[in-house]
């Protein structure tokens, strides 16, 4: 009987013991993503899109897109997650002889995704991330050459995995130099260079369906109705980028933003852009103390 | 490890988009030849209608064209085999040229603006947006002529013509040389002549490369609004009431107090829509196809219920024949 009561007590304690130690670990992963460094990040964004939609042509068409760009950035040695919108109005013509003909409209860009840094590269130099990312692009664009056809509305959804690349390094003392009159001063500075590949393993995309009509005769159909959903196709991206860190706690952030894709129906559509975007990063929640420098 | 990060930078940074896209198809001759011929082939609806062996133009034009003519010639070839279509809703559009097949040219030219307004309107009729208006037959008849459909018709406009016309014995749409525009202005001015919907027509889109491959069929009524006029309603047409005007023409047919006098009607029944050439020139053709409530496809012009053409003689001397049947018609 006492061996039965003692045997019950360790198994209540054992049992009691792990959920201490759940409960523990639960407390622990809240406290390391509250002290997160977190970031509010809005800034502009110029690109070069690429696009053809043949659709309609055969040719490709190109020129400059002007955007918003906001996303929210928390990073730390052990995790990377970001949401990220680029919003923006562009014109692309295909360098024909009919200087009137181009496409305009509005690029959209929703992204977010988390990188886990691998244990074995939390050390190094360089560390490296694994994990996913889900992004969506979405164009409106116009183009009143082209008759009935003249209206383009595309979206993009892929889901994949993604790869980066972390290099942080520093300043770590200062220097002041006296060139003449001009006293040059330098304080000790931390900095960042990324850069993730984003890869396409399911992709959507919506799109006209074969007559590539964008009005109908029959008031009670809505252009958007003659679309279809697909299942094939890529979105494939990647973005690199430098951030320079305040000492206040925010930051300064460069990036480049690379993106390519394309639809898997008849008529396929790719777009490609190129972007370089500058970006002041706000830092959301409180620096800890050993971020101080 | 190295070779990881190497590889992953050179990916970063190559953009490399040209990799993954299929290249740009040649812009020579044969090239844009092949492509008008293909894409017309596959998508335009009108070929079973028209009995067109579009098969014996790419026989017949092909070994016309070769990588050393010049762009001109080559726009005469593509233009050629594009007018064999005989449809209005088909252009080639080249920075120096503009081919088109010419709806003026199906029949007789049956409409004068300035002997209606000489000799039936006077010069104080009302302007009411896209409408020209004022009685005639000694206030028994409303007259309005909407010389366009791209010109927008509101709510305001139909209750104003209609509130002003209510005690005539009829109504005169005058839709002659009007060469098409916006779908909702056609239904804009059907939705009002009678309180029950109507099956108008029904419309077919493209949904496949064979000559046939059309979706369902998608009927379309009428959503009756107030004011109504309902009273007898002539529309007036000639061989360039064109598009929307046509497929306006159709609707009427089926509205029962309407009555549809003067010309055939010039057709263009689809919607066209547009596209490009390697070499950067435009198209457009039609892509859907408009059936009446019986199925019959009036592509090539709607006839109207009463013929009603007018004479050289009656031109010169200011009678416009159409109107002056629509007054028969109306005021017996």
């Amino acid at each position: 009987m006492h061996n039965f009561i003692a045997a019950l007590l360790m198994l209540t304690l054992s049992t009691t013991g792990l959920a201490q130690d759940r409960e523990d670990a639960k407390a622990y992963k809240k406290a390391l993503k509250k002290a997160r460094p977190t970031y509010f990040v809005i800034g502009g964004q110029l690109s070069m899109i690429k696009l053809r939609d043949t659709g309609t042509s055969p040719r490709f068409y190109e020129g400059p897109t002007a955007a918003l760009a906001t996303s929210i950035h928390s990073e730390d040695s052990l995790r990377l997650s970001y949401f990220y919108n680029t919003t923006g109005f562009g014109i692309w013509d295909d360098n024909g002889d009919i200087e009137t003909l181009a496409w305009s409209g509005v690029s959209m860009t929703f992204a977010f995704g988390d990188l886990w840094k691998l244990k074995a590269t939390r050390e190094s130099r360089i560390q490296l991330g694994i994990g996913y990312n889900v992004q969506s692009f979405l164009q409106f664009r116009s183009n009143a050459r082209l008759s009935n056809a003249g209206f383009g509305m595309d979206n993009l959804v892929s889901l994949g995995p993604a790869v980066g690349l972390f290099f942080p390094f520093e300043r770590k003392s200062g220097w002041s130099k006296k060139i003449g009159p001009v006293s040059l001063n330098a304080r000790p500075r931390k900095y960042a260079l990324s850069m993730r590949l984003n890869l396409p393993a399911l992709t959507l995309s919506s799109r006209p369906e074969y007559a590539y009509l964008t009005d109908v005769i029959n008031p009670e159909i809505n252009s958007l109705d003659t679309y279809t959903v697909q299942l094939g196709g890529y979105l494939v991206s990647s973005e690199t980028a430098f951030t320079y860190y305040l000492h206040n706690g925010n930051a300064l952030r460069l990036h480049y933003r690379w993106q390519a894709m394309q639809t898997s129906d008849t008529f396929k559509l790719n777009i490609a852009e190129h972007a370089y975007g500058f970006n002041f990063m706000i830092r959301l929640n409180k620096m800890n103390r050993d971020e101080r420098y | 490890m190295k070779g990881i990060s190497w590889l992953l930078l050179m990916l970063l940074l190559a953009g490399c988009e040209d990799v993954l896209f299929e290249a740009e198809k040649a812009d020579d001759p044969v090239t844009n030849f092949d492509h008008l011929w293909e894409t017309a082939n596959e998508r335009y609806a009108f070929f079973q209608l028209k009995g067109i062996d579009w098969d014996e133009y790419y026989r017949v034009n092909r070994p016309l064209v070769n990588s050393s003519m010049s762009d001109t010639e080559l726009f005469d070839v593509l233009a050629g085999m594009l007018n064999a279509l005989r449809d209005g809703h088909v252009n080639l559009i080249s920075p120096f040229n503009i081919s088109r097949f010419d709806i003026d040219f199906l029949g007789p030219d049956n409409f004068e603006w300035r002997i209606v307004k000489e000799h039936y309107l006077g010069d104080d009729f009302l302007i009411t947006g896209p409408f020209s208006h004022d009685f005639l037959a000694d206030g028994e008849v409303g007259y309005i002529r909407y010389h366009s459909f791209q010109s927008a018709i509101t709510n305001f406009d139909m209750a104003f013509v209609i509130n002003r016309y209510r005690n005539t014995r009829g109504l005169i749409i005058d839709i002659r040389e009007n060469g098409g525009g916006s779908i909702n202005n056609v239904y804009r001015l059907l939705n009002r002549f009678h309180r029950e919907p109507v099956l108008l027509f029904s419309s077919q889109i493209k949904n496949g490369p064979g000559h046939e491959d059309f979706t369902e069929a998608e009927n379309i009524y009428t959503t009756p609004q107030e004011p109504f006029y309902e009273r007898p309603i002539v529309v007036l047409t000639d061989r360039q009431s064109y598009s929307a005007a046509s497929l306006f023409t159709l609707g009427a047919r089926s509205i029962p107090n309407m009555t549809v006098m003067g010309d055939t009607t010039g057709g263009g029944l689809g919607l066209p829509n547009g596209g490009q050439l390697p070499n950067g020139w435009t198209y457009r053709f039609s892509i859907t196809r408009t059936l009446d409530p019986q199925g019959n496809d009036y592509e090539n012009g709607i006839p109207p219920d009463v013929l009603s053409i007018m004479t050289d003689e009656e031109r010169v001397n200011g009678v416009d024949r159409v109107i002056e049947d629509a007054l028969s018609w109306l005021v017996p």
